[in-house]
C-alpha cells in the first residue's frame, strides 16, 4: 500500500520530486493535516514548553525567586494551583514540598515589590478560552494569595513598582512564537543546566545543621547590636517608623473580588510571616490596619489565615542566611562577631522557614476543603 | 456618493471650465473632510499654542481607513477627469472603494484596476485555485503578522515606552528597540499586504502589488519602489509629477522630492515625528538622486548593483531607514532623540553571565568601561539579538510572498524591474503535498499564535 501511495506522490524528474495535485486535493490536504496539527500543537505546550523538556524539580526550586519565569511561562505550564504574591511568598513556599503535598501540579506569578494594586492586573490576565479557534486561556482551579503587611503601604516607588510589575507582567497572556520560545528556552537553559533542585539539596544538607544549631538567644542579642548598622535592619527600622496605609485597598480588594468571583476560581489568602525580629517592631495600630486590610480579603477567599511567625513554629533561625551561601556562623555566638546584610532577611523566609511554613500553612488553608486539594501533610 | 455623482457631471466636453471645476471641488471636499478629521486636533494644537488665541477642540474621533479611501477616491476622480474611466457604475463604485481586504490599510487601487475584475463573469465565485492561492498567501501574511511582527514588538515597546517617560536606554537596548521596530512595521505591513492579496485573491480579484522585500533595496530609491508601492504610486502620480516632476531642472526636482515626502509623512500622522521621518526619507531621495547625477556626470559605474558593493549600499540603506524609523515610532521628538542617542552613545551594559562565559575578553571589556548588570533583562537581550540576526537574513536572503507564487501571478501588477529584489529564487509553491504540510503548519502556528487584540501599525493612518 505504502508503495502505491509513494507512487502516486513522488514524481520522477520533478525538481523536489513531488507530484503537482490539483487544487482541490491541496484544500483537502490542508484541512485533514492542520486538524491534527492544531491538536497537537495545542497540547504541546501542557507537557514540555515547546517541546524543550523542562525538570519538573528544577522548575519549583526556581520558583522561590524573583523574576519573570513563574509569570511568563504560567499559560504554557498551566498549573492547577497558582501562588500569587510578593518577595515574602517567592522565598515563603517550598513549591516542591506543596506540590508534593496538594497533589496538584503548582506554579505561580510572583514578583519582588508586588504590592496589592498589581494582584487584579494579575487576574485580569488570565481567563478561558476565547472565541477564536486553539486560542487557549488559563484559569487556575485554586489561587493562593501570599500577602504581607508591605504590600498595602504607601511608598515614593510605588508607583514606578506597580508599572514594572505589569511590564514583567506583560507577557504573561501573550503566547506568541518568540514570547513562547524565549520562555522555553528561559527555563530550560537556566534549569536543566543549573541542576538547580540537585544543587539546594546538597546546601540544604550541609547548613541545615548549622543554621538550626544556632542559639537563639546569641542571634536575638547579636541582631538587637546590629539594628544601626546592618542595612536590612537598619531599612526596616527605617519604614516601620514611617507606615502609611493605601487609600485604595478597599477598591482593589473589590476588584480582586470581583475577577476572582468572575474567573469562577478558589481563593485562599495567606498572611506571608515576617521574622519574630521584624514582628516585633510593628506598632499595634499599623498591625491592626492590617489586619483589617487581610480581613477585608475573607469575603471572597475560601480561606483566610493570619498567623503570626510564633504560631507556625517559625523563629529567627528561620531568616538566616536564606541563600543558603558560604557564612562563618560561629559570628552568630563570637562576643566581637560581626553580622553582615547577608547573613539575616527580615521579612524572607530560608529553605527550612520555607519548608517548614509551607507544611503547616497548608494544612491550615485546606482543612475545610472537602475536594479538589488534598489535605495530606 | 459625492465623489461619484461629480464623476457623472463630468459629461461635458473634456477639458471645459466646469470639468475642472467639478474637479477641484471633489478633490477639495475629500481633502477638506480628510483634514477635518485627522488634522484638526494637530493644527488646533499648534494654534492654541500661540500667544493670544485660547481654544480648545473637542476630540475628534478618526474615522477607519479615511486616508485610504480618501487617497482612492482622489484617484477615481482626476482618472475620471482624465478621461482614463469608460464607464460609471454606483454599486461597482462602491465596491470599489469599500472592498473589505484592501480598505483599511490598502493597497491603494485604481477605478481601472478592480472594476474590470469586478464586471467579470467570473467574479462572486469560488474557484477552488483561487481558493487554494488565496489561502496559501493569507497563511503566510498572518504568521508574519502574529508571529513575528507581534512577537518582536514587545522588545521595542519597552525601551520607547522608557524613552518617552524621560529614561536613557544603554546601548544595546537603544539599537534592539530601533531594530525590533524596524522589523515589527515591515512584517506587520508585509503581513498586512499578503493577506490582503490572498483575502482579494479567494474572491477572485488581484490586487496591486504593494510591498516587494523593501530591506533589500540598495538605495532609497529603490526602498520607494518596494515598501507601499500604492503610496508611492500615488504620490508620485498626483503630488510629485502636478508640482512639475524632474521636469523643471534638479533645484525643483528635490525641492518636490522634499515637499512629496514630507507630505507623505504628514499623510502618515498628525505629529510632527511622521514629519520629521517623511523629511528624512525627503533628505536621503535628494542626497540619493544627486549621488546619482553626479556619478552619471562623472562617468562612474553604477557600483551598487555588483558584488560586496551590493551588500554595502544595502546596509547603508537598510540604517538610513532604521534611523528614520525611530521618528516613526517614537511618542515625540524627544523620546526619538533619546533613543538615538542611546544608539550612538549609550553606555555598553551586559550581563554578568555573558561576561563571564567570554573570559579574558569579558574581562577585557569590562576594563574598557563595560557595564556590568545582573537584571534578568539582559537574558532577553541574547535572544532578542538572535531573533535579530534571524529576521535579517530572513528579510535580505529569502524569497518573498510573490516570489515564491509567482507561476500563479499572485498580484495584478509586476514588481519593479532592475531592482535588487528581484533577483531570482530556486523557491516556487505548487499544489503538491510538501507545500499542504507547509502551509497547514504556517496557518496552525500563526492561529495558535494570535492571543491578544494587536491591531496592524498601519490602521491608524
Amino acid at each position: 500500500m505504502w508503495r502505491s501511495i509513494l507512487k502516486h506522490v513522488r514524481q520522477p524528474g520533478n525538481g523536489l520530486g513531488f507530484r503537482r495535485t490539483g487544487f482541490r486535493t491541496y484544500l483537502l490536504g490542508l484541512v485533514l493535516v492542520a486538524l491534527p496539527l492544531a491538536y497537537v500543537f495545542t497540547a504541546i505546550p501542557e507537557t514540555s514548553f515547546v517541546g524543550l523538556p523542562v525538570d519538573e524539580a528544577d522548575y519549583l526550586v526556581k520558583l522561590r525567586n524573583s523574576g519573570p519565569n513563574g509569570c511568563t511561562t504560567l499559560f504554557a505550564r498551566r498549573p492547577e494551583v497558582m501562588f500569587i504574591g510578593d518577595s515574602h511568598s517567592y522565598a515563603g513556599w517550598d513549591f516542591r514540598l506543596a506540590q508534593e503535598k496538594l497533589d496538584k501540579k503548582v506554579g505561580g506569578c510572583l514578583v519582588g515589590g508586588m504590592y496589592i494594586e498589581s494582584v487584579p492586573l494579575v487576574l485580569s490576565k488570565l481567563g478561558p478560552d476565547s472565541w477564536l479557534p486553539f486560542k487557549s486561556g488559563y484559569v487556575p482551579d485554586v489561587i493562593v494569595l501570599g500577602v504581607s503587611p508591605r504590600m498595602f503601604w504607601e511608598a515614593d516607588t510605588k508607583q514606578q513598582q506597580v508599572e514594572n510589575t505589569a511590564e514583567e507582567l506583560d507577557g504573561l497572556s501573550s503566547n506568541s512564537l518568540i514570547r513562547l520560545f524565549d520562555a522555553a528556552a528561559g527555563v530550560a537553559l537556566a534549569e536543566n543546566e543549573d541542576k538547580t533542585a540537585a544543587k539546594e539539596d546538597l546546601a540544604t544538607a550541609w547548613h541545615r545543621p548549622r543554621i538550626m544549631g544556632l542559639n537563639l538567644a546569641d542571634i536575638e542579642s547579636r541582631l538587637d547590636n546590629s539594628r544601626g548598622t546592618v542595612d536590612p535592619l537598619v531599612y526596616w527600622t527605617g519604614r516601620l517608623a514611617n507606615v502609611e496605609y493605601s487609600s485604595q485597598i478597599e477598591a482593589t480588594i473589590n476588584q480582586i473580588c470581583n475577577r476572582s468571583s468572575s474567573l469562577g476560581v478558589d481563593l485562599y489568602v495567606v498572611h506571608i510571616p515576617e521574622s519574630p525580629y521584624l514582628e516585633a517592631g510593628y506598632d499595634s495600630k499599623d498591625w491592626d490596619s492590617y489586619m483589617s486590610a487581610v480581613k477585608a480579603l475573607e469575603r471572597c477567599a475560601v480561606n483566610t489565615v493570619i498567623n503570626t511567625s510564633a504560631e507556625y513554629g517559625l523563629d529567627n533561625r528561620h531568616f538566616v542566611n536564606r541563600y543558603l551561601t558560604d557564612q562563618d556562623y560561629s559570628a552568630w555566638s563570637r562576643e566581637d562577631g560581626m553580622i553582615e546584610a547577608a547573613h539575616f532577611d527580615p521579612d524572607h523566609m530560608n529553605p527550612f522557614g520555607a519548608e517548614l511554613f509551607t507544611a503547616k500553612s497548608l494544612r491550615l488553608l485546606f482543612v475545610t476543603v472537602p475536594s479538589g486539594v488534598t489535605n495530606n501533610p | 456618493m459625492v465623489s461619484c455623482c461629480l464623476v457623472r457631471r463630468y459629461g461635458v466636453p473634456r477639458l471645459s471650465r466646469v470639468r475642472t471645476v467639478l474637479l477641484i471641488g471633489g478633490i477639495a471636499l475629500n481633502l477638506s473632510l480628510l483634514g477635518f478629521f485627522k488634522y484638526a486636533n494637530f493644527f488646533a494644537s499648534g494654534l492654541s499654542r500661540a500667544p493670544g488665541i485660547e481654544f480648545e477642540l473637542a476630540p475628534v474621533l478618526l474615522p477607519i481607513a479615511i486616508s485610504f479611501f480618501t487617497f482612492q477616491q482622489i484617484t477615481f476622480l482626476v482618472d475620471s477627469y482624465k478621461g482614463r474611466i469608460a464607464r460609471y457604475d454606483f454599486l461597482k463604485y462602491c465596491l470599489f472603494v469599500t472592498f473589505f481586504p484592501q480598505l483599511i490599510a490598502g493597497p491603494i487601487v485604481q477605478h481601472s484596476e478592480v472594476v474590470s475584475q469586478y464586471e467579470s463573469s467570473r467574479f462572486g465565485f469560488l474557484r477552488s485555485g483561487n481558493l487554494a492561492i488565496g489561502i496559501t498567501i493569507f497563511a503566510i501574511g498572518l504568521f508574519k503578522k502574529v508571529a513575528i511582527a507581534d512577537g518582536i514588538g514587545e522588545f521595542a515597546d519597552p525601551v520607547f515606552d522608557a524613552a518617552a517617560a524621560g529614561q536613557d536606554p544603554h546601548l544595546f537596548a537603544a539599537w534592539g528597540a530601533a531594530l525590533s521596530y524596524t522589523f515589527q512595521i515591515y512584517f506587520d505591513f508585509s503581513g498586512y499586504s499578503d493577506m490582503a492579496i490572498g483575502l482579494g485573491r479567494m474572491f477572485g480579484v488581484r490586487l496591486p502589488l504593494n510591498f516587494y522585500s523593501p530591506y533589500k533595496a540598495t538605495s532609497i530609491i529603490d526602498f520607494w519602489r518596494l515598501w507601499h508601492i500604492t503610496l508611492s504610486r500615488f504620490l508620485r502620480d498626483y503630488v510629485y509629477k502636478p508640482l512639475g516632476g524632474n521636469r523643471k531642472g534638479n533645484y525643483r526636482r528635490y525641492a518636490n522630492l522634499m515637499v512629496t515626502m514630507l507630505l507623505g509623512g504628514l499623510w502618515h500622522g498628525a505629529g510632527w515625528t511622521f514629519v520629521i521621518w517623511g523629511g528624512l526619507h525627503g533628505l536621503f531621495l535628494v542626497v540619493n538622486h544627486a549621488w546619482r547625477a553626479i556619478a552619471q556626470e562623472l562617468g562612474l559605474p553604477a557600483w551598487t548593483r555588483h558584488g560586496a558593493s551590493v551588500h554595502v549600499s544595502r546596509l547603508l540603506t537598510f540604517l538610513a531607514v532604521v534611523v528614520a524609523f525611530v521618528f516613526f515610532r517614537a511618542d515625540s521628538f524627544n523620546a526619538a532623540m533619546t533613543i538615538l542617542t542611546g544608539m550612538v552613545s549609550g553606555p555598553v551594559v551586559m550581563h554578568e553571565t555573558h561576561l563571564a562565559v567570554l573570559g579574558p575578553v569579558g574581562d577585557a571589556l569590562r576594563n574598557a568601561g563595560v557595564r556590568e548588570s545582573t537584571a534578568s533583562a539582559a537574558y532577553v537581550g541574547l535572544v532578542q539579538a538572535g531573533a535579530l540576526a534571524i529576521l535579517l537574513w530572513v528579510v535580505w536572503y529569502l524569497p518573498n510572498t510573490q516570489q515564491l507564487m509567482r507561476k500563479y501571478r499572485p498580484a495584478l501588477t509586476a514588481p519593479p524591474a532592475d531592482t535588487a529584489a528581484t533577483s531570482g529564487s530556486r523557491f516556487r509553491w505548487r499544489p503538491t503535498l510538501p507545500w499542504v504540510a507547509v502551509t497547514a503548519i504556517v496557518g496552525v502556528v500563526a492561529t495558535l499564535s494570535i492571543t491578544k487584540p494587536d491591531a496592524f501599525i498601519y490602521f491608524q493612518f
